[in-house]
């Protein structure tokens, strides 16, 4: 079994984040830039538009290496931020960001080795920490290693690096690093450490390294004790700028500490309702430096509180401190003030933010405050509230993270393809979110017609924007100018009272517009015009145009075509005329190309399946140039469509599209010379009913919208390089062509039934758009139960929804509608003002081990909650749809619950149990409740019982009247089982910690036997049976495995549990991966309506894969050396091999890495035309093949 | 294994430079807390690890990395004060 993941979304978390000046364009005015480090290696720069900042995406590079800390870092004299990067690579690298001609990609300017690899104890990289004035940067371990770099620039401006300077302090544990600003003194860095020596005694200090620039070596200049439970450190501006010296965030303080001055600390104010055992920790500092000397840092609580800190300076020393609240934010991994004022928020779980700072920041009147006066027993609380009063939302990023379950399927009962269904953590912000494949559709207007539309043109006016949309009806025509708005307008001459069938505009600035009885050409003046009758009665059925050429078909007479040519006195003049013999079903001219006259290419459908390209070539008038025919079960053409698609480097690919009546799409290259149709074309299956293409252009470039069941965009990717069908998440439309307004610049016209629809495409490059279900808590489990979506959501350390209310802690909705009342806000402020001022505050923490939780029924098709059922002093962690045969075919909710569990020593509950429920009318009611003594993580219906996974044992139920009645049982662990699934007479069982176990169920003996173990001890997180023998699994660690027991292990063991345990057959490993984070999901689906099966995973950060099975030994063959080919040629941005990325715990085996063959599009054309002329294929083969085996997925 | 100088490499130059590797008389709880600390390092450098860990106990990443920083301290408790109970 050979795999090949396809990434589908990447990890959507972030690690951390900086804002600075990056790319090359920055000089020229543009907003803020920022740099996001994702999980999976992934380095993203988005850039905040000056006028609405709002977030767009500039480039996503991918490093090969887990990224674990960056740092902004810019050369004296620079106006560039350049980014350090600390990765489990052994090597720092520093990264810049290239300008608009180079896609604003990540280059590394410089990246030393030091030394050992990996995520460990003493390898650098944990932190990485740069001198403000950029002459030094510091490379940190978790323990003991710390490593400074002297930087400079070499006489062509190029960033240079030194060899390294160590500063090692053994059985130091280091929190965290930041460098010194002490203007042009000698480099400083601190680091915030705490010594082991003495475990007792240990105290946590702040160390000062200086790096002597003249001597050239570090040296600990200066220690001091702060706060015990310190874990953040920021530095202040300095030299000229303001004190210099670093602020700490402990619990519940803030300290200043500096050299050569006493240090000074501030209180932070506290909650309402929090335990007063419990301590608040800071987490998250960042300082803004403004202009003229001013400056104030931001910290945030591991609650989500946002304070502003102060500083008192006499003479060039801090003497007070000060501590403001702000608002409560969702709890960040990193905040960062751009200069513009804005605070991007990288959210721990959950979207990412972007924040403006209102003007009120700067006084903050009246906000709850403490100073460095304040005594310890006078910290003023506050309750946080819903509404933020000093900041408004300006735009946000989709974080699907944290993501903690999967479902795939289509669920809606109306959609032509299957929905992912991701759980996403945690707390109130927990969703659960549905996704689509397809870039999302701005709608931006909808207008009704007086029917349904036969047909629809946009007609271009002399500006090169589009004057007209016509509107073509049976019978008539309807006529619409654009301008600030759309108007119906009689005035245009165009003929009103017939259907037109093909229109637009001529070179010489008239119009031509085709009707079934005559053509119609408006002359430039648009008064006067001039009508071509076709001879006796015959009737036009088909006509296309472009600037200068005409081309219509008779209804009727066996195919008879006639071309038309505007000549140099601009009229329009008949050329020639040719019967081809058939009906003809549709055809296309082609758009007359820059700098010439006329297109060269017509293409004809006809009735007898046949598609031909006629050249119109002056001296070869309508000659058939190659016909291609259309298999018959593929049906009959009915649109054609010819674009010039143009590639990153200019090169122009003629591009054929067919659409047939069934629903088939076929993509073919015609030859600019010879009119030749190029062998194997791009099949696709667009959808149910009569497909229709029409020409777009999205992102300057020219592509087709494909009409049917569902819409979809075929372009020419700029990452592969190839063409690419993927489709638009939007409702299914008739017609539709492109358009551009002085307002829309890349627009989209198109009707459906009898509406007109005008849309922009936002990204094409993003796979999925979402919606969103709001939770409570954090989802644990889901399951689907008579055609809505069960889901069990519980969060530790937390007070039910009740409670919370009590205690004056709404939710947003309360909060929204308090806001709607004027009670809250002003009154002028409108609805808008509600909802980008709202914000999800998190509750009071309990200081006992309450849980809150609650099982939730919704509603896929319109994602609405149906019903929702708190679970007082009980917390769901697991969910099962089951049907006994006891109980005649209804379907009960099985629910695993636990009470007032606690992590404090181990996970302990003091009571455990499996509760049933009745779902009727979408209303849940508790039937009863079966008491069992350890925790039931997992559960699936067995032969019409119940089989539940409880502590290590695997047991099996069935229903009683009073409670559950246990069957048979047997230890499957002696830890916990995780994961159940069941086929056939098999059960299979995820264990955390002794991997899958495969047992079989003797219904004579009535008990369990083991069958099939693992000799590799994984801790299974997720599981999917893929047929009777074979299991894919992810682990804690982030590796996917495909385990396949031996063919006779059944047969071996089917004695019974005489056997001993040691001849239990072994599972042999077909597949090993690793995808990178922990895996939370992994469901064997397909993406498209009877489209391949694939195994479809989710991780925690968010990433979403699939794994596809490579069906023949050519294309194993083909990905293998592909992936082996490019690994040799593509660049090592922090110099981590490869193979060794993926292969973080054991060697890839069987899996092709698709984000490496992702890497194709980005080669250098040399490299490409070399790995294909190894492969003995074209380029456009090789991104041809990369493309259709994805095709076949979605 | 040699120096780059050509010199043996003594196994005490190596035990100080590499942080956590064992010896032949190591004490049971000595090398549990290595093995702890290890752990806990690798937990603090996986960013996804800190959110598994973060969303199961519904606290912030942010804590759970600050007290995984903490426990590296002394994760199996105190030395043992006896040599039997070393063993």
């Amino acid at each position: 079994m050979d795999l090949y993941d396809v990434p589908l979304h990447p990890s959507s978390s972030v690690i951390q984040s900086e804002t600075g000046s990056y790319s090359r364009d920055m000089a020229k005015g543009l907003g803020p830039e920022l740099v996001l480090a994702r999980p999976g290696g992934l380095l993203d720069l988005y850039t905040s538009s000056p006028e609405t900042g709002a977030l767009k995406l500039l480039s996503s590079t991918r490093l090969f290496s887990n990224i674990r800390s960056i740092s902004n870092f810019r050369s004296q004299g620079s106006k560039r931020d350049q980014v350090v990067v600390g990765t489990d690579s052994g090597s720092v690298a520093v990264i810049a960001f290239g300008g608009k001609e180079e896609s604003y990609r990540a280059k590394t300017v410089q990246c030393e080795i030091f030394g050992k690899t990996g995520v460990r104890r003493p390898v650098p990289g944990q932190y990485v920490a740069s001198d403000p004035k950029g002459r030094a940067i510091m490379i940190s371990a978790i323990e003991k290693q710390k490593l400074v770099y002297v930087m400079n620039r070499d006489s062509n401006n190029n960033t240079t690096i030194s060899s390294p300077l160590s500063a090692h302090k053994s059985s130091t544990i280091t929190f965290d690093c930041v460098g010194v600003d002490v203007g042009f003194d000698n480099p400083v860095f601190a680091a915030l450490e705490l010594s082991y020596e003495n475990p007792s005694s240990a105290t946590k200090s702040i160390t000062y390294y200086e790096l002597d620039l003249g001597l050239n070596h570090v040296t600990r200049r200066w220690t001091e004790e702060v706060t015990r439970k310190a874990c953040c450190v920021r530095s202040l501006p300095g030299g000229s700028d303001g004190p210099s010296g670093v602020i700490i965030g402990g619990e519940d303080v803030i300290e200043y500490h500096n050299e050569g001055q006493s240090p000074v600390s501030v209180p932070i104010p506290r909650r309402e309702h929090h335990p007063s055992n419990k301590p608040t920790l800071v987490t998250k500092l960042t300082v803004h430096k403004q202009k003229k000397n001013k400056y104030f840092a931001l910290a945030q609580t591991e609650l989500g509180d946002v304070f502003k800190i102060t500083t008192t300076v006499e003479s060039d020393k801090v003497v007070g401190l000060r501590c403001q609240l702000i608002d409560t934010v969702p709890v960040g991994v990193s905040m960062n003030v751009t200069k513009m004022g804005l605070m991007f928020l990288a959210a721990e779980v959950g979207d990412h933010t972007l924040y403006q700072l209102e003007q009120s920041i700067i006084s903050l009147d009246g906000a709850v405050e403490t100073t460095n006066a304040t005594k310890l027993n006078e910290v003023p609380s506050f309750t946080p509230e819903n509404l933020m009063k000093n900041m408004r939302i300006v735009d946000t990023i989709s974080n699907v993270g944290a993501t903690t379950g999967l479902m795939v399927g289509e669920f809606t009962n109306n959609e032509s393809s299957p929905q992912i269904y991701a759980l996403c953590g945690s707390g109130p912000r927990s969703t659960a979110r549905v996704l689509r494949h397809g870039a999302a559709i701005n709608q931006l207007a909808v207008t009704d017609l007086p029917g349904t539309p036969s047909r629809l043109f946009t007609v271009k006016g002399n500006e090169g924007e589009d004057k007209y949309i016509v509107v073509s009806f049976v019978g008539s025509t309807l006529v619409l100018s654009v301008g600030e708005s759309v108007e119906e307008v009689s005035d245009s001459q165009f003929a009103l009272d017939a259907e037109t069938i093909g229109c637009g505009r001529l070179s010489d600035g008239g119009y031509v517009q085709v009707t079934p009885s005559f053509i119609r050409h408006i002359k430039s003046d648009g008064k006067t015009y001039k009508d071509w009758q076709p001879p006796g009665l015959m009737k036009i059925s088909h006509a296309c145009c472009n600037e200068t050429q005409v081309v219509i078909v008779y209804d009727g007479q066996a195919g008879k075509v006639t071309y038309f040519e505007l000549d140099e006195s601009m009229n329009l003049n008949e050329k020639a005329e040719k019967s081809l013999g058939s009906e003809v079903t549709c055809l296309d001219v082609g758009v007359v190309p820059k700098g010439r006259n006329r297109s060269l290419w017509c293409v004809v459908g006809t009735f007898e399946n046949d598609v031909k390209v006629l050249s119109l070539s002056p001296h070869d008038l309508l000659t058939a140039r190659s016909t291609s025919n259309i298999p018959e079960k593929n049906g009959r053409p009915s649109s054609l469509c010819i674009v010039d698609m143009i590639g990153d480097k200019g090169s122009v690919e003629t591009t054929l599209s067919i659409g047939t009546d069934s629903g088939v799409m076929q993509q073919t290259t015609i030859d600019g010379q010879s009119g030749g149709m190029g062998g194997n074309p791009t099949r696709r299956f667009l959808g149910a009913g009569k497909a229709e293409i029409g020409r777009v252009a999205v992102d300057g470039k020219s592509c087709c919208i494909m009409l049917s069941s569902r819409p979809w965009l075929s372009y020419l990717s700029a990452q592969t390089g190839g063409l690419v069908t993927s489709p638009l998440s939007y409702t299914s439309l008739d017609h539709a062509c492109g358009f551009t307004s002085d307002i829309i610049s890349e627009g989209i016209i198109a009707t459906s039934g009898n509406q007109l629809h005008i849309l922009t495409i936002e990204n094409i490059e993003s796979n999925f758009n979402e919606t969103k279900v709001p939770l409570r808590y954090t989802p644990r489990q889901t399951c689907l139960i008579n055609g809505s979506l069960a889901i069990v959501e519980a969060d530790a350390r937390d007070y039910s929804e009740a409670a919370k209310v009590k205690m004056g802690y709404g939710s947003v909705m309360s909060v929204a509608k308090k806001a709607g009342d004027g009670m809250e806000i002003d009154s002028d402020e409108d609805e808008e003002g509600g909802s980008e001022k709202a914000t999800v505050v998190r509750g009071p923490v309990p200081e006992n081990t309450s849980w809150g939780s609650c099982i939730r029924l919704i509603d896929p098709s319109k994602c609405t909650t149906l019903d929702v059922l708190e679970l007082e002093d009980y917390a769901a962690l697991s969910c099962c749809a089951i049907q006994f045969s006891s109980r005649g075919g209804e379907v009960l909710l099985a629910v695993g619950i636990v009470k007032e569990l606690s992590f404090d020593k181990g996970a302990q509950a003091k009571e455990y149990g499996i509760s049933l429920y009745r779902v009727v009318n979408s209303r849940l009611t508790l039937l009863h409740t079966t008491k069992v003594d350890a925790p039931v993580l997992s559960m699936t219906q067995f032969n019409s019982k119940l089989l539940v996974g409880c502590g290590g044992l695997v047991r099996l139920y069935d229903m009683g009247k009073k409670q559950l009645l246990r069957k048979c049982e047997a230890r499957a662990t002696t830890s916990n089982v995780k994961t159940l699934a069941a086929a056939g007479d098999r059960i299979y069982v995820g264990t955390l910690g002794e991997s899958i176990k495969i047992m079989k169920f003797d219904a004579t003996r009535q008990q369990l036997n083991l069958v099939c173990q693992d000799a590799v001890p994984r801790n299974i997180t997720a599981m999917c049976v893929l047929d009777i023998n074979t299991v894919a699994a992810g682990d804690r660690f982030g590796n996917v495995v495909v385990l396949r027991s031996p063919d006779n292990s059944v047969e071996e063991t089917m004695g019974g549990s005489f056997w001993s345990k040691a001849k239990v057959p072994l599972f042999e490993m077909l597949c090993h991966y690793h995808t990178g984070e922990i895996v939370t999901g992994l469901k064997r689906a397909s993406l498209i309506s009877q489209g391949q099966e694939a195994i479809i995973y989710t991780s925690i950060t968010g990433k979403i894969g699939a794994l596809m099975p490579l069906k023949t030994k050519d294309d194993v063959e083909f990905f293998t050396g592909l992936q082996d080919k490019i690994r040799n040629v593509a660049p090592r941005p922090v110099l981590r091999d490869f193979a060794k990325f993926r292969g973080l715990y054991a060697p890839v085996k069987k899996v092709v890495d698709g984000d490496v063959i992702g890497l194709w599009g980005s080669l250098k054309s040399e490299a490409r035309e070399k790995i294909a002329g190894e492969m003995e294929r074209t380029v456009g083969e090789v991104g041809k093949k990369i493309e259709s085996v994805t095709a076949h997925l979605m | 294994m040699s120096q780059p100088g050509g010199r043996a490499l003594s196994v005490e130059v190596l035990q100080a430079k590499h942080v956590g590797t064992g010896h032949s008389d190591i004490s049971k709880h000595e090398w549990l807390t290595n093995q702890h600390r290890d752990t806990l390092a690798s937990h603090v450098g996986s960013h996804d690890h800190l959110l598994f860990l973060a969303v199961g106990q519904n606290e912030s990443a942010g804590k759970v990395r600050a007290d995984a920083l903490e426990k590296m301290l002394e994760p199996c408790g105190p030395k043992p004060k006896t040599a039997e109970a070393e063993e």
